[in-house]
């Protein structure tokens, strides 16, 4: 438990640390902007208790902000997702339900499932976070657009950062 | 109270999330002047709808309070106006005018009436004078403890001495009883040039109404050469078809013009 705990808190600061001093300095033409610190929630525990979910990710979400000088956008977004989440579990859980303790996984749940619930998810995300951003409702489909690419680009990364990160041995220190 | 409690224990996790988007959204409006603006000239914005809807409300709570007081103003502005108007009409002549409504009115049929919200306990009395915010209306011709009836212009009996604004010629305006909007003046001798839009006034000679009040303009003239009198059509001032709210005239001294009447006509 202890040994989760610290890995939950690397990949905490990690993904902190690539999203604010890597992934906000690369604007794809200016629009597209990637936000892989989701991931940290993609791949939270499944039986986590709903309200310390939101609880992650209002920090998660304010740690990004207070980094990169956009207070209570990234908060606002996070919440969001944080408070979809059982929803869209629940929405998605395969006949048995869950196995107790299970993560978010490729190797776990498979390409079709992962895929389905990371683009909800994301996409999810990425709409509250580019709308919260513009703020008005003038400019509509430029806003859906930005975020329609940026979904694109996040989900990519996700899928990379699972193939790299997550080794086939269940034991050990790793990003599974 | 309690089953309030229970209410946001059994949805605590909907409740902490709005709880938590609102510290966001605090956070948000506080700290990004682009999204403080954009909630201040909202807030703005909707602040001032709602304040301008309350004072239309308002003013249109306070329309029936704010017409009668107009109507009052008026009627004293119009007293103050008719009495110097008709100081050659008679020198101490002395005009009370009351407000009053007009509850029923007909202009199609050939004996056309109005019926206003005035009546014996108000003053009024038969043979007074009725005038309209635009011109000469008519005479009360019966009256009940509460309301009166008003022969108009625009009534088969109705008969006013009128005169021509320009020349001072007078005769007897009738109406045909075909067009609501017009009147004939009778009785005009044919030398005399009728100017089209010459305003047509009263003569003031029953004491009903005061003298040069606007009747309405002339608009042709048409010339009977064997009688040697020629009928001018009038267009009448007031408006028969809206008529809303009228003065009542009460000339005080008009006993004592009708008793001289009396006295010529005994003689």
């Amino acid at each position: 438990m202890n040994r989760d705990i610290l890995t939950y808190v690397v990949r905490f600061a990690l993904l902190v640390l690539v999203q604010v001093f890597i992934l906000n300095n690369i604007q794809f033409s200016g629009l597209i902007n990637p936000y892989l610190y989701v991931y940290f929630l993609l791949v939270f525990p499944v039986d986590f208790s709903p309200n310390g979910g939101l609880f992650v990710g209002f920090v998660l979400g304010i740690t990004i902000d207070l980094f990169s000088q956009t207070l209570g956008m990234h908060t606002i977004a996070s919440v969001f997702l944080a408070y979809a989440r059982p929803y869209v579990l629940r929405y998605m859980a395969p006949r048995d339900g869950y196995e107790f303790s299970r993560t978010v996984s490729i190797r776990q749940m498979g390409w079709l499932w992962f895929l389905t619930f990371s683009g909800i998810m994301v996409l999810l995300h990425h709409f509250v976070l580019f709308f919260i951003e513009s703020f008005r409702m003038s400019g509509f489909w430029f806003t859906l657009g930005k975020s329609l690419g940026s979904s694109a680009l996040t989900l990519l990364l996700v899928v990379l950062v699972q193939l790299l990160f997550t080794r086939s041995n269940k034991t050990g220190f790793g990003y599974d | 109270m309690r089953n309030f409690l229970q209410f946001i224990w059994n949805n605590q996790f909907t409740f902490l999330f709005f709880l938590l988007e609102f510290l966001g959204f605090l956070l948000l409006t506080t700290n990004n002047p682009y999204h403080k603006s954009k909630v201040a000239s909202t807030s703005v914005a909707i602040t001032g709808n709602i304040a301008e809807v309350n004072y239309a409300y308002e003013q249109y709570l306070g329309l029936r309070e704010e017409n009668l007081k107009l109507l009052e103003e008026n009627a004293r502005l119009k007293e103050r106006g008719l009495e110097t108007a008709t100081q050659q009409f008679t020198k101490d002549g002395r005009f009370q005018l009351s407000t009053a409504q007009v509850i029923q009115s007909t202009y199609k049929l050939g004996n056309n009436f109005l019926i206003i919200n005035r009546g014996l306990e108000d003053g009024i009395e038969p043979q007074q004078g009725v005038l309209g915010p635009e011109g000469a209306v008519g005479i009360v011709y019966k009256v009940s403890n509460e309301y009166s009836a008003i022969m108009p212009i625009i009534h088969s009996q109705s008969m006013l001495s009128c005169k021509l604004g320009t020349t001072g010629y007078f005769g007897i305006l009738k109406w045909d009883g075909k067009d609501e909007r017009f009147a004939v003046l009778e009785d005009i001798p044919n030398h005399v040039r009728v100017a089209e839009g010459e305003p047509v006034l009263t003569r003031g000679a029953s004491g009903a109404l005061p003298a040069n009040v606007l009747v309405g303009k002339a608009v042709a003239a048409e010339r009977n050469e064997s009688l040697g009198f020629q009928t001018v059509r009038v267009q009448l001032a007031t408006d028969f078809q809206r008529i809303g709210s009228v003065y009542i005239i009460q000339n005080e001294t008009k006993p004592t013009l009708d008793s001289l009447k009396l006295e010529l006509e005994g003689e």
